[in-house]
């Protein structure tokens, strides 16, 4: 436990929300995908994350009192989003219904480009803890070149 | 404990808070780690109390528990313990999640400016005791 710890779990949060920010390149790169293999027009995609009470081999009896558990946090799933096909009237293309109508993927730009500047900061802030930990490990190694 | 005859209060007080420091930057890595965590709530490392009332009480004449029932004593310096709250907050998101990224970024801050402060002043402490052997074999 301490600075090892402080150290995984800023990897941890980095690692989730790089996650994040695939899936949403992955929106957004899909923005006019009107076909999938599964059929049909790209679903928009969503993490889920969940906060982990860490592991620690060594003393893992003195970590099992609930509250006083470390979390972490882990990328659980990616999950689809359930909300409708965008549809567009073009009776021109290829994949559109009979009545003329294109399912588009349920995916909004601008929510996609908020949640990347949101997945973005979260990345630096975890970045800037990491460096914190490593700045007092430092300090405190210089103890020794006494 | 045998140490303190190398090492006097302040050192032990340092070698505490060092301690507690590191366990409240874990916590405040858990906290910004989870800041999208639907439902996570913020933690919140205190010690600050327990510390002040040991201090005080190292100045006094200690009480000894002798007997099981007693009411415990106030603690030492060394057998303060962090505790960890988490917190309820009402500006918590339609997520639920209570952690407030202004606040944990100047807590861990603060956490690791005093941190460093304690680094240093045990490494003052300790070119000290060097100065005083070296010089003494002199």
């Amino acid at each position: 436990m301490g600075f090892q710890t402080s150290l995984r779990i800023s990897a941890a949060g980095m690692s989730a929300q790089r996650h994040r920010l695939n899936v949403i390149a992955s929106n957004l790169a899909n923005l006019q995908t009107t076909r999938t293999p599964e059929g049909g027009p790209y679903q928009r995609k969503d993490v889920v994350f969940q906060a982990k009470p860490m592991v620690d081999s060594r003393n893992e009896s003195l970590m099992e009192s609930g509250q006083q558990k470390t979390l972490s946090v882990e990328m659980v799933k990616v999950i689809a989003d359930s909300r409708p096909p965008i549809m567009k009237y073009q009776p021109e293309h290829p994949d559109a219904d009979p009545q003329g109508y294109v399912a588009y993927p349920n995916v909004n730009a601008i929510e996609e480009m908020v949640n990347m500047l949101s997945a973005t900061r979260s990345y630096e802030a975890n970045l800037t803890m990491m460096k914190t930990t490593k700045d007092m490990v430092n300090k405190t190694i210089e103890i020794l070149k006494v | 404990m045998t140490v303190n005859r190398l090492f006097d209060n302040t050192t032990n007080l340092l070698a505490k808070v060092m301690a507690l420091r590191a366990r409240k930057a874990e916590v405040i890595s858990s906290n910004i780690a989870n800041i999208d965590t639907p439902g996570y709530k913020a933690r919140q490392v205190t010690f600050m109390d327990q510390l002040q009332d040991a201090l005080v009480e190292s100045d006094r004449l200690p009480l000894v528990k002798t007997h099981k029932v007693h009411l415990p004593v106030s603690r030492t310096i060394t057998e303060i313990e962090s505790s960890i709250q988490a917190q309820e907050s009402s500006l918590a998101g339609f997520d639920r999640n209570t952690v407030d990224l202004d606040h944990e970024m100047a807590a861990l801050a603060e956490n690791s400016l005093n941190y460093n402060a304690a680094v240093q002043m045990l490494h003052k402490k300790l070119n000290i005791l060097k100065n005083a052997i070296v010089e003494g074999g002199k």
